[in-house]
Formats: structure tokens, C-alpha cells, sequence
């Protein structure tokens, strides 16, 4: 397989084609084609590279990868050239206000027949013989139909299964067979099109990646988390009190801080249920991992964030006046001295006034790797990059990993105290943490939200989880989880804690991120260089939004 | 743009005095709206992204209805003071002197607060018993004076709610005092006709720079501040039509002002150079 080469350049220019993000890839391809996700272009000069990456985008925006249309022209070459042409001329008319002008132009007189309206009405004028249709040129690249049908496989595993794919015989469609991609894909289609599930069908489905993906709620996720499960070298001290293993309720000590967890079936706390405890982590070795060096950046976007007001005495403008200055005016001037005539005060947004506590989810489940690097090591990445900026600004901050063995098992383990520096001291205890156990989410929150409590110490405070935003344990799971930890959230916010979630290179089911973390700024970066883009509006909002919470949840408490 | 509009902010305190109709093409029924409402003296408030035009409809209304436009910027450090009025120094005492708001109350012109809600409540509650039915101006550093609006008087403000995407930031009860009229950037052929009246700038120029805002508009949640605004349009193309390149132009009035990032501003570069006419 050829070096594929990222060509960001050409991401903004594919995303308002197809009105979605979708990343452009560079490699020796014959031509270009896209999988609904990516956009894979030949090596060619920049313009060719450019007017392929409009057009496979421009067919992404239409929707012209429809899963039914892509098995009826699947393993046709010439049906599919000439759908293809069809669509392109239908998305230049549907795009004629975002396309460029030029690659507008171009793709309107790939051919002057009549336009089809939809991906069905052009499969079946692709079919009909007699109708004339050139060839498409190069540029615009190709559709390939069995990929297309396996990337949707992986991206939506409850959509329709693939006996629904059957192919609409056509009386007079062309009838070459493609022998660009494999080679047996008619047979198998017509497998596909069996109405009923047989076992080969279904060894033949996770062949093609059709089957449920990994981190899919029909138990993917389950599995590769526990997969998670196991002793991991946390810290010495957590270790030999909490006695790490795979057994979900591990016979520990309750000493620590005592939860409740909200049961939704009931619609009621289970009081006093979990416990969290805190330890510090392992003593640093010399050979930790490196950390992310100073992200001037970050620094830049976050210092504006988390101000309070302040009073400013002897201004040249203010809101009223500053009697001690005055009086010394009056006084110079009747002395016959000059004066300063700066006599007003005014209060301006230059305190700093915000404590942020870092979770990293140390849980097992983030020893999975994304383009070969661990998720722990990245998120672990993102925690420092924040810790070291708001560090620097003068901001109140505190870093926990956290991880869980049962509900009375919830471990915190300490990085770095509000009050403490972030030396290299604290940069080793960051790097010395290593994924294990499980994540009881709800118990981390409401531990958060309590240290942010009492030892804050500011007006506004802000919990920011740096992890896939997933909870999961043994008898942690589904609704249950989603519902305690979205609880607690909400028991944050309404205190005034704003919260949100960052998570990189998580696989995680964007679904349940959407059911635990929806009513929060959350996002998933995908390198956590790209923290400083988006960290100042979110912790802005989050912020905004507990505070107006607070304030009117306070007001209706008043009346 | 701003060619038909001659302002004087130093000597007259915010006041725009106009020698010429500001351009303003209606998109659908807010100059009559606005109008309605500034005869029966209700205060609007205007809703839209920013750049789409909010002020310049403010000032079409003002130059047409032959009264002065008091504009406030509003910023979080605003106090009640900047709006209101106060004391300042001269000579050997001090003198109260009135406020941009105090100004249009006096005089029966617009006040017109742009951005509202980056003001911390505190300072924007003072309009509150101007914008229902008593219609007039308490002022606490006057011994309470109480200033009756005069006739004419109309309070403005404006916000964009997807950049102060918190409502709750607008006290309700600001809110419910004010009629709104929401905007939105003009439609493709309205927005041709606004960058050929602003800048002259027509054909395949015009066009390509209408096509390069839609598309930079289909781009969300990439990081950018803002997207591309009638206002930005505007300015690249009056580079344009000084004899800059387009691709140069574009770069400086639209994607200078979206980001700073490296990356960002590479992927509207190539984003650029896809959209400049041949």
C-alpha cells in the first residue's frame, strides 16, 4: 500500500461541498473516489486534485451513495460510469450556489441532456441503453460501490442489513462486468439479495464489514471494553489499597467519600452508594513519557477566560469618582502645583477568577490505539497541554486521573492540588499514570464537583473530563450509566460548575456521547494540538451556562 | 462603504449626521416592521449574525426618519455611566455631562446599543423604564432626576445569537420589553445587487465571491470565529474593484478576519483559489 498523504489543504474546500467535514487523503490511486468519509485523490497537479475533490464532494452533498443504488450498479462498470455522470451534472444544478463558478461550469456541460432529480431517477436512466451518455472524464474519479456499502456497514450498523440490498433486475442495462473491484462481487451480491439470513451470508456480511461495528450499542462496545478490564500499573499505593482486578466489586475499604447514584427505573438516588477515594500515583520513574511542551496558543485563547472584576483607582475614565484622587487634585491646584487628573474609578475584568479541575479517564478502555497511538497517551497529552496553560495564566488548577473497580472502588489519583505548582514533579506524576479499571462516571463527577467545591475557592469553576465521555462498569451499563452520569451533570451545572468533555482519537459511539455529555459543550478532537481552536468557546459556554443556572435556579428559589 | 455616510463620533458623542442616504436594501419586511414600530415608540431589538447588516439598517431608518443616531458599541467593561452620563473635571469642579442615551432621550433620537449582550446586566437594566410605557430615564447621579423621553425617541439593540449563543444572558425581562425583527444574510441575487451598489464590483467576480461566502457559510464547527459576512464581502470585493487580485483580496478581507490558524487558513486558501474566476 502506497504513503497516504493527508492534504488538509483541501478539507475546508471538501466540507463546503458536501456541507460536512470529510477528509481529503493523497495516494496512488487511479482515480479519485471517496468511501463517505474521505475523499482519495490521485497524485496530480493542485488544480486536477482540486476539481476531483469538489466533484466526489459535491456527490457526498447530493447523496448519491445511497446504499440501495450503490448494490445496483455495484460489479457494473459502465453503469457506473454513467450514473456517475448523471450525478455529477445533478449536483452541479443542486450546488450551482456553492460550487465554484469554473468547476460549476465544467461539471454542467459533462453533458446537456435533462437533469434526474434524485440517485433513483439516475440509476434508471444510467440503465436505459438507448439513452446517450458520454463518458466522464478523469477528473471527476469514480464510485465504488462496494466500499461505499462497507464504510456505511461501519458507520451506521443499525441501518438496513444487507438482504435488503437486493438488485432491481434492469431489462436493458448495460451488462459489462466491473473488473476493477472484486472480482466475485456479482455472486456475492446476489447472495445479498437473498432475502432470508444464512450462515455463509453472514460470514460473507463480516467479510465486507458489514456487521456491527466495534463500539456499536448491539454489544461491540461492551466487548472491547472489557477487553479493558484488568490490573494496570496504577499507582503503588492505589494498588495495594484498592487490590486491582477484574472482579467488578473487589473487597476494599469504604474509606472516602460517599455518592449517590441516580437510578432513572426508579426515578430515585440510591443513597451513599459509591465511594471514591483519592491516592497518589506511583512513584515517577526517570523514564516517563514525555509531555507536550508550552502551547502558546492555548495560552493566547484561554486568557481571557475565567475573569472577574476588579477595581482600577486613578483612571483617566470611569464609572465614578475616586475621592482620593480628587481631594488631591483640588489640593495641588489650589497649592498652584500640576496636578494629575486622573480621578476616576473604574472596574475592569482583570482578576482572575477560576479554579478548572482536569479528569483524564485513566479507565482501561483508553489502551484501545487510533492511528497508532494509544487514546490514553493522547488524551494524557490534551490534560497537560490545559493543566501547563491555565497553570501559566494564573488560574486555579487541579489534574485527577480517575478509573474504577466496583462502586465502592472509585479511585482519583492525584496529579496536582489546586494549591500545588505544576512543576516537574507534578509533570512526572501525570506522566507515571497508566490505564486500568473501568469508569464509573457519575461517582468521578460528583467527586469533581465536590473538590471543586471546597477547595476552588473561586466564583466560577469549571470541570473539564478529558476522556471518551463512555461510562461503563460491570453493573455500570446502558441507560443506567448514561442517565447517572448525565444526573450528575446536571447536579454540576446547577451548583454553577460548568462542565464539558474533550475527547481524542475516541471511538466512541457519537450516539451515547450525545445522550451523556448533550446537554454540556463536548467535542472530539482528533489531535490534541487542536485543543486551542475550540477550548475558549466551549469553556466560555460552559461557564455562561452554569452561571445563568445557578443564577436561575437561585431566583426562583427567592420567589 | 461608506461613502454616503459622513460621520463626526469625536465632536458629537456617537451622534452619525448624515449628508447622504445610507444604502440599505430590504430582504423582507423589517424596514416596515422597524418603521411600525418607531411610530408607536416600541423598542426593537434586532437579531442577526454579525455583518448581515444590522447597523446599516439602523442608520437607513434614522437618515430616512430625519432624527439623530446615538451608537453604543456595547463591551463588558460598559457601566451604567457610559450609557447614562456622568461628572467630569473641569477647572476646579465637575460637571455632569449627559450620556449617548441621556442624549437620545433629551433629543428624541435613536440610542441604538449594538452587541447588547456583551454588557453586564447592571449597566443595560437603566433601559428598562424607557423601553416599557413610562418611557422615561431615572438618572440616581442627579438626585434621581426623572427625564421624560421626547418624542421621537426609539431604543435599538442588537445581538447575534449564535455568537452569544447563552440566551439567558438577555434577562427575560429586557427581552420581553423589546419587538424583534430577525435578519439573516441577504439571498444570493440580493447580496449580488448590495456588492455591486457597495463596491461596483459585477459579473464573474461578483459571482465567484457570492459562491466563495456560501460555501465558507456550508462550513460549520471547523474552528472558524465567524463565517464569512455581508460585511467581509463587501470589503474584498472594494479591494477588487482598487485593482487587487482576487485571491489576494479574499485572503485579506474574509479569511484574515476568520482565524489565525496556520491549518485553517491554508484549507481557505486552497478554498480561495478553487473560487477565483479564471
Amino acid at each position: 500500500m502506497s504513503q497516504l498523504v493527508d492534504t488538509s489543504r483541501f478539507t475546508l474546500l471538501a466540507h463546503s461541498v458536501a456541507g460536512r467535514p470529510i477528509q481529503v487523503i493523497e495516494g496512488d490511486y487511479g482515480l479519485a473516489y471517496t468511501d463517505g468519509q474521505s475523499i482519495f485523490v490521485p497524485r496530480s497537479s493542485e488544480h486536477l486534485q482540486r476539481a476531483s475533490v469538489v466533484a466526489q464532494a459535491g456527490l457526498v452533498a447530493i447523496g448519491s451513495f445511497d446504499r440501495y443504488v450503490m448494490a445496483g450498479i455495484a460489479g457494473h462498470q459502465t453503469l457506473r460510469q454513467r450514473y456517475l455522470l448523471l450525478e455529477c451534472v445533478r449536483a452541479a444544478a443542486t450546488l450551482k450556489s456553492v460550487l465554484p463558478l469554473q468547476l460549476s461550469s465544467l461539471l454542467t456541460a459533462l453533458y446537456d441532456g435533462p437533469i434526474p432529480n434524485c440517485p433513483t431517477e439516475s440509476l434508471a436512466w444510467s440503465r436505459q441503453a438507448r439513452r446517450r451518455l458520454p463518458d466522464p472524464p478523469d477528473w471527476v474519479g469514480t464510485i465504488k460501490p462496494i466500499r461505499m456499502l462497507r464504510a456505511a456497514g461501519h458507520s451506521d450498523p443499525t441501518a438496513a442489513t444487507v438482504q435488503d440490498l437486493s438488485i432491481a433486475p434492469a431489462q436493458d442495462a448495460p451488462s459489462e462486468i466491473d473488473d476493477e473491484e472484486e472480482s466475485d462481487r456479482s455472486r456475492i451480491l446476489e447472495l445479498f439479495s437473498v432475502p432470508l439470513r444464512t450462515p455463509f451470508s453472514s460470514i460473507l456480511e463480516r467479510f465486507f464489514g458489514m456487521g456491527h461495528a466495534p463500539g456499536s450499542n448491539q454489544g461491540g462496545a461492551g466487548e472491547s471494553r472489557a477487553g479493558g478490564r484488568g490490573t494496570g500499573s496504577s499507582g503503588a499505593k492505589a494498588t495495594a489499597a484498592v487490590g486491582l482486578g477484574v472482579m467488578p466489586e473487589a473487597p476494599v475499604v469504604r474509606v472516602g467519600f460517599r455518592y449517590p447514584e441516580w437510578d432513572f427505573a426508579r426515578h430515585s438516588y440510591r443513597s451513599e452508594w459509591c465511594t471514591v477515594a483519592e491516592f497518589d500515583p506511583p512513584d515517577a520513574t526517570s523514564d516517563s513519557t514525555p509531555l507536550p511542551g508550552d502551547d502558546r496558543m492555548l495560552r493566547r485563547e484561554l486568557v481571557r477566560i475565567g475573569l472577574s472584576h476588579q477595581r482600577h483607582r486613578r483612571q483617566q475614565h470611569g464609572d465614578i469618582l475616586d475621592l482620593n484622587a480628587l481631594v488631591d487634585v483640588v489640593v495641588r491646584q489650589a497649592a498652584g502645583v500640576d496636578s494629575d487628573t486622573r480621578i476616576y474609578e473604574c472596574r475592569r475584568r482583570t482578576a482572575h477568577d477560576l479554579s478548572v479541575l482536569v479528569l483524564l479517564d485513566t479507565t482501561g478502555s483508553t489502551r484501545e490505539a487510533t492511528i497508532g497511538r494509544r487514546v490514553f497517551d493522547q488524551q494524557r497529552e490534551l490534560a497537560a497541554r490545559l493543566t501547563a496553560a491555565l497553570d501559566d495564566l494564573g488560574d486555579r488548577v487541579a489534574t485527577f486521573g480517575f478509573f474504577s473497580q466496583g462502586r465502592n472502588g472509585v479511585r482519583f489519583v492525584r496529579v496536582k492540588e489546586f494549591d500545588d505548582r505544576y512543576d516537574v514533579a507534578a509533570q512526572r506524576r501525570l506522566s507515571a499514570l497508566s490505564p486500568t479499571g473501568f469508569t464509573r462516571l457519575g461517582a468521578a463527577i460528583r467527586h469533581g464537583t465536590h473538590i471543586l467545591n471546597t477547595r476552588g475557592g473561586t466564583s466560577q469553576k469549571l470541570l473539564v473530563l478529558v476522556g471518551d465521555g463512555f461510562p461503563y462498569e460491570n453493573d455500570y451499563t446502558g441507560g443506567y450509566a448514561e442517565q447517572d452520569s448525565r444526573k450528575a451533570l446536571n447536579e454540576a451545572v446547577v451548583r454553577g460548575i460548568g462542565c464539558v468533555c474533550l475527547s481524542v482519537g475516541s471511538t466512541t459511539d457519537s450516539a451515547v456521547v450525545e445522550r451523556v455529555w448533550g446537554g454540556v459543550p463536548h467535542r472530539r478532537l482528533s489531535d490534541s494540538s487542536e485543543l486551542a481552536r475550540s477550548a475558549r468557546p466551549m469553556f466560555r459556554l460552559a461557564l455562561r451556562t452554569a452561571a445563568a443556572t445557578k443564577r436561575s435556579i437561585g431566583s426562583e428559589k427567592n420567589h | 462603504m461608506t461613502e454616503h455616510v459622513i460621520t463626526h463620533t469625536a465632536e458629537t458623542n456617537g451622534q452619525r449626521n448624515r449628508t447622504q442616504l445610507p444604502f440599505y436594501r430590504p430582504v423582507g419586511n423589517e424596514v416596515d416592521l422597524f418603521r411600525a414600530a418607531m411610530r408607536r415608540g416600541l423598542p426593537v431589538m434586532l437579531k442577526g449574525p454579525t455583518g448581515c447588516g444590522k447597523t446599516r439598517l439602523v442608520e437607513y431608518i434614522a437618515a430616512t426618519a430625519h432624527v439623530p443616531l446615538y451608537t453604543v458599541s456595547c463591551h463588558e467593561d460598559m457601566t451604567a455611566s457610559d450609557l447614562v452620563g456622568r461628572y467630569v473635571l473641569t477647572g476646579g469642579s465637575t460637571e455632569w455631562v449627559d450620556g449617548p442615551l441621556t442624549r437620545a432621550v433629551r433629543e428624541g433620537g435613536i440610542c441604538y446599543l449594538d452587541e447588547i449582550v456583551e454588557a453586564r446586566q447592571d449597566a443595560t437594566v437603566v433601559i428598562h423604564s424607557l423601553a416599557d410605557h413610562r418611557r422615561e430615564l431615572n438618572i440616581e447621579r442627579l438626585g434621581g432626576e426623572r427625564l421624560p423621553a421626547a418624542s421621537g425617541f426609539l431604543l435599538v439593540v442588537s445581538y447575534n445569537p449564535g455568537y452569544q449563543s447563552v440566551l439567558k444572558d438577555l434577562k427575560s425581562s429586557t427581552r420581553q420589553r423589546m419587538v424583534a425583527i430577525e435578519l439573516d444574510f441577504p439571498p444570493p441575487d440580493v447580496e449580488r445587487e448590495i456588492l455591486r451598489e457597495e463596491s461596483g464590483v459585477e459579473g464573474a467576480v461578483a459571482e465567484s465571491m457570492i459562491r466563495l461566502a456560501a460555501a465558507i457559510r456550508r462550513i460549520d464547527d471547523a474552528g472558524l470565529r465567524e463565517v464569512a459576512s455581508t460585511r467581509t464581502l463587501i470589503a474584498a470585493a472594494v479591494l477588487v474593484a482598487e485593482g487587487m487580485p482576487f485571491g489576494e483580496a479574499a485572503m485579506s478581507a474574509i479569511a484574515g478576519p476568520l482565524t489565525d490558524d496556520i491549518q485553517l487558513r491554508s484549507g481557505l486558501s486552497t478554498l480561495i483559489d478553487a473560487h477565483t474566476p479564471g
